[in-house]
């Protein structure tokens, strides 16, 4: 059973962002964090368990970017994947959805994987748009919004999350495609023995370049920031003062 | 780029034409007012989901019969669209973004050669080409997205594009044709158990709900307390509190848990991410307290208190627990 992660590094959208001068990226400098895309170390953790239950597994994961994602690679790797694989941009702008799929499915196609991962979505892009993708262009049966997974006989058993907290089943035979949905298996933090293996482990690297590129279907022309949908009023003073207009504005109101 | 025809995928359940359908309209109206849209619905027996969308908008349908097909199932959408897709000339295609679209949508766009972009909230045009805005950034950043293809797919954010029943209008034409299912890799196995939200969320007029930002789940026990200290109150959560164990998953609130609308939301230590607000953005009262003044949720709520929740919540409570109501 051989299993292929994607996983995508994105910026650490828990700190300040900024836009660039370009006003259609992100402002980015020597100190800006990053970190693995949440939904990645799900599918990450999703592999993992998958391999403890079916024994014979190898999981590999692959990213695609500039040099800086080797972190989120080994990252992985320090939760315990196998092996790494670096899809390296030249640029370090993100490429648009079609352009990353085709890159991954172009080195997966040269490898037999049995099943290939991806998160339910970016953080960054939330396009959702890649997994799918990728099951276009290899031809494979895809679910998205994956909970849970099992293997049985020769397919792999999903279920796939609806809206409202409804759930569906699904049998797909392999080589099958998931983007996977976050859930109560939590990701497991690295391990340092893994972390030490990591550090050392060679990843294999390929230009994308090499993989021969499609034209950009789609352009990100600007970026600005969210209007606010309601005037929100932001209190000032010390905790105490807040809480007390707080519980004030709640009486007025006549809320309850 | 001039778009002289817009399709739409239908979503229906058991007979019943989902909302999101409906605000597909809306949205091909802003892309295009004078394109001629037509609409589709695949289905076992399609003809009185057809027949009703037909009347009720005034809009075109083709019913594809698909004998045999239970609910939608991705192989099927994508071996039956593309040719029905191209025979209309459509130039734009429109997909809910929900878990029936955004699961399509890719392999559309590449059946058909098009963009694909995802969780649309508005469009415009600028210097004669097509521009789709959509939140980003788990709702820090709006990007805007120009498609460089001749078509483009593209699912619509429910609750982005206002559509009003056109009242008293001439019914639609419906056109009706029987394809057959291809061979699928993949099964139908019937649904899952649900997880059905728990009803005192419905029934409570306050809902103090608990995200990430309370750290650790002992910090649950604040908002619990708040709660006991205001009557007719519920504790809910956002999905990581529930992924994470803290409450169960039928205490989850938005798009993937239950839709509330309390007379007052207390948001504490939520970002207030897109999925979470479909469950909460139509309450009565927001409050919102994080420790990001840059958090989302503050461009949701009435009042805004930029605190370490772990810190106020305390506060809050002496306050409110220390008076008679
Ligand atoms: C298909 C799909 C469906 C989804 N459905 C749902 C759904 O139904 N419901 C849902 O909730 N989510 C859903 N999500 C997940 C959603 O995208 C967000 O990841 C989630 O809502 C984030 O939850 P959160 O705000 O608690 O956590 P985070 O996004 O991690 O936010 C935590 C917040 O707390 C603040 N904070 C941190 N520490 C403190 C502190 N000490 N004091 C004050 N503030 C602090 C931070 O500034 C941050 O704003 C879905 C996602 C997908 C892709
Ligand atoms: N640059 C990338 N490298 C590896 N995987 C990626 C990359 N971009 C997206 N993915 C994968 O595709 C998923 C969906 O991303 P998106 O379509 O951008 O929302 C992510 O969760 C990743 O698993």
């Amino acid at each position: 059973m051989d299993i292929l992660v994607c996983v995508k590094q994105i910026v650490a959208l828990e700190t300040p962002l900024r836009l660039a001068a370009s006003g259609a990226a992100l402002a980015v400098d020597e100190r800006t964090e990053y970190r693995l895309n949440e939904f990645d170390e799900y599918a990450v953790e999703a592999a993992l368990r998958l391999r403890e239950t079916a024994g014979e597994a190898h999981v590999e994961v692959v990213s695609l970017g500039p040099p800086r994602v080797i972190v989120a690679i080994r990252r992985a790797l320090g939760m315990g994947a196998d092996r790494g694989i670096h899809l390296v941009t030249s640029t370090a702008d993100d490429l648009d959805p079609f352009a990353v799929a085709h890159a991954i499915a172009a080195y997966a196609r040269t490898r037999r994987y049995d099943l290939i991962l991806t998160g339910v979505q970016s953080e960054d892009a939330m396009q959702g748009a890649v997994g799918p993708l990728i099951a276009a262009r290899l031809g494979r049966p895809c679910a998205t919004g994956v909970l849970a997974m099992q293997l049985v006989g020769g397919e792999i058993e999903v279920v796939r999350e609806l809206e409202a907290g409804r759930r569906e089943r699904l049998a797909l035979s392999l080589p099958a495609v998931l983007t996977m949905q976050t859930g109560p298996d939590q990701p497991r933090y690295p391990s340092l023995s893994n972390m030490l293996r990591a550090n050392r482990s060679e990843l294999e690297t390929i230009a994308i370049e090499t993989l021969d590129s499609p034209p950009a279907r789609q352009v990100v022309t600007r970026l600005t920031y969210p209007l606010p949908t309601r005037e929100c009023l932001m209190l000032e003073g010390s905790a105490a003062d807040k809480a007390r207009r707080l519980r004030r504005m709640l009486v007025e109101r006549n809320v309850w | 780029m001039s778009v002289d025809k817009i399709a739409l995928i239908i979503e229906h359940e058991a007979g019943a034409i989902r909302p999101i359908s409906y605000e597909l309209i809306a949205a091909a109206r802003a892309i295009a007012n004078d394109a001629a849209i037509t609409a589709i619905v695949l289905g076992d027996d399609p003809a009185g989901v057809a027949e009703r969308f037909a009347t009720v908008t005034g809009v075109a349908v083709i019913a594809v019969a698909i004998p045999g097909l239970p609910t939608y199932l991705a192989e099927v959408y994508l071996a039956a669209l593309p040719p029905l897709l191209d025979e209309i000339g459509a130039r734009v295609v429109c997909l809910g973004h929900t878990p029936q679209g955004w699961d399509c949508a890719p392999g559309l766009a590449v059946a058909l050669d098009a963009a694909c972009i995802t969780a649309v909230e508005g469009v415009a045009s600028e210097s004669g080409r097509l521009v789709f805005r959509k939140t980003t950034h788990n709702g820090k950043i709006v990007s805007h997205i120009a498609a460089c293809t001749e078509r483009v797919v593209l699912t619509v954010l429910p609750g982005s594009f206002g559509w009003r029943s056109p009242g008293e209008v001439v019914a639609g034409k419906v056109t009706t044709r029987t394809v057959n299912a291809p061979p699928c890799a993949t099964r139908h196995l019937g649904p899952a158990p649900a997880e059905e939200a728990d009803r005192g969320l419905a029934a409570a007029e306050v809902i103090i709900a608990a995200g990430r930002g309370l750290g650790k789940r002992e910090n649950l026990s604040l908002v619990q307390r708040l709660s006991a200290a205001i009557p007719k109150s519920a504790v809910a959560g956002s999905r990581p509190v529930c992924d994470a164990g803290w409450l169960p998953y039928n205490r989850q609130v938005g798009q993937t848990g239950a839709v509330v609308r309390p007379k007052v939301y207390l948001a504490c230590g939520i970002s207030g991410a897109a999925q979470h607000a479909y469950g909460m953005k139509d309450s009565g009262f927001i409050v919102a307290i994080n420790h990001d003044p840059h958090a989302p949720i503050f461009r949701l709520a009435d009042v805004g208190i930029v605190e370490d929740v772990v810190e106020f919540l305390p506060a809050l409570i002496a306050e409110i627990a220390g008076r008679k109501w």
